[in-house]
């Protein structure tokens, strides 16, 4: 089992959280979104991502518009709600203290 | 030369070839099963036909207007496998176990004989070993009766082989996730050398203590039935070849209206009852033996439980012939003397002209039954 694989659970769970902090940036779509991802560890495909976004709609969390593309079919691009954006910030600093955790933990400074 | 199929995606015509359409067909059609729960399952197959279209888009160009198949291989590598988002809030999860209509199947995998039991008790949702329990009670409380109920049970019932029975049979909703998860299981089960052994602990989930002494004892006694069982049946073998002996060395005579059937008669008779009583037995105290060692896996039980059953009809059938032979013959022997031998000492007239016919008698004691009483003729 490579060290990626330990962290298979890891990384799929945390695929919303970063959907959600590149949402939070700028309106996006699909393509867009894929392409940062796919440059990190994070890296899926729109088999995955569609249904997810999809979740997170229902859940009210982000909202989406069509927008007309010069080439080919309309887009759908992605915002944050303001029920995102606190999501979000609940994540981040959830996010913190795990890290903070994960670095004390073991530490000498316990 | 390849043929070339047209197709609609997000409202625009692409040119596929045709094992570009299978290939993209099928994966479409995967992700419609996947998404099944979802509930922007059409949404999301939309956006996914867009996704398709524009990446076509990108191969295409104004002199090559045919999508190849390794394009569409591309494409849905791009895309990645389905993966249905699963929902972490609490509203969402109050509607996930949704119940499903339940069916009723046998399922080999943990059962010994036929897998009855153990689709009962995947059809109730309780330990196996009670199930068997409460069968074995039955079926010795019912003076096998319901072993019939069993065997009629294991050739009736459908046998659950595709997971969507096996969910079937627990009440589950299938979905894509449980099929990964067991295709997953099951690898892992296969991949280890106690494969068996894995099984077999998968079908007593989490005994308690108390459920570990109740399963020792059960299989003491399943031991003790089993030996016991064995004893009566050798008993049981010593009486019919000491019958059969008995036909052959000592030609026995029958009262009168018997004498005619020959001792072959008797003697087949005598082996359809030993029969039909010892494999009845032998079940009864295999079950008992398998039960106790649960843990192995044969694959004989079924041949031989085949074998047994075959044998038990065929006996059956044996009895009733020699019995309606028997019958027959004394009936005959009725007519043509007109009397019935009760016990070899005593004739009960049933025709007054035959019974004085001296020729006919062969008796010392004739009467004539009348009203309740026997009136002596002579």
């Amino acid at each position: 089992m490579t060290i990626a694989n330990k962290f298979l659970p890891l990384r799929k769970g945390l695929l919303e959280f970063l959907v959600l902090k590149i949402v939070s940036v700028d309106k996006v779509y699909v393509a867009e979104i894929l392409a940062r991802l796919n440059k990190t560890d994070f890296a899926t495909g729109e088999g995955t991502l569609y249904p997810l976004l999809s979740r997170l709609r229902r859940e009210n969390l982000l909202e989406y518009e069509w927008v007309e593309s010069e080439s080919g079919p309309p887009r759908k691009y992605y915002q944050l709600t303001e029920n995102g954006k606190k999501q979000l910030q609940e994540l981040e600093s959830y996010w913190q203290k795990l890290g903070a955790t994960v670095k004390s933990l073991g530490g000498p400074n316990e | 030369m390849n043929k070339v199929v047209t197709i609609n995606l997000g409202g625009n015509a692409y040119q596929l070839e045709e094992k570009a359409y299978d290939k993209l067909q099928k994966y479409l059609a995967s992700a419609w099963t996947k998404l099944a729960d979802d509930p922007d399952k059409d949404e999301i197959l939309a956006d996914f036909e867009r996704t398709i279209a524009e990446k076509c888009d990108g191969y295409l160009k104004a002199r090559k207007t045919v999508v190849t198949e390794a394009e569409v291989e591309k494409i849905i590598k791009q895309m990645g496998p389905v993966e249905p988002a699963k929902s972490e809030s609490s509203e969402d999860e109050s509607k996930e176990p949704e119940s499903q209509p339940k069916r009723l199947y046998t399922l080999k995998e943990g059962g010994i004989i036929g897998g009855v039991c153990s689709g009962l008790a995947a059809y109730f949702n309780i330990d196996v070993t009670v199930v068997r329990l409460i069968f074995i009670l039955l079926i010795f409380a019912s003076a096998g009766f319901w072993l019939l109920v069993y065997v009629l049970a294991m050739l009736l019932l459908p046998e659950a082989q595709t997971p969507e029975q096996k969910a079937e049979l627990r009440g589950e909703k299938f979905s894509a996730q449980d099929v990964l998860k067991r295709a997953k299981k099951k690898y892992a089960d296969v991949s280890s050398n106690e494969h068996w052994q894995q099984v077999a602990d998968q079908t007593k989930p989490m005994l308690s203590r108390g459920g570990q002494v109740i399963l020792n004892i059960f299989k003491i006694v399943a031991l003790a039935t089993a030996i016991a069982l064995s004893i009566t049946v050798g008993l049981l073998t010593a009486v019919w070849v000491g019958s059969l002996w008995w036909l052959i060395f000592a030609h026995p005579h029958f009262t009168d209206q018997l004498s005619t059937i020959s001792l072959w008669t008797v003697g087949l008779g005598f082996t359809a009852v030993y029969l039909l009583t010892v494999l009845p037995i032998l079940l009864v105290a295999y079950v008992a033996n398998r039960l106790r060692k649960a843990d192995e896996k044969s694959t004989q039980d079924g041949r031989w439980i085949g074998v047994g059953g075959a044998l038990w009809i065929a006996a059956a059938a044996l009895l009733l012939g020699v019995v309606l032979t028997v019958g027959g013959r004394a009936h005959e022997f009725q007519q043509s003397h007109g009397y019935i031998n009760v016990d070899g000492q005593h004739n009960i007239c049933i025709n007054n002209d035959l019974c004085n016919d001296p020729a006919q008698v062969q008796s010392q004691y004739y009467y004539h039954y009348e009203n309740g009483h026997l009136y002596e003729l002579r």
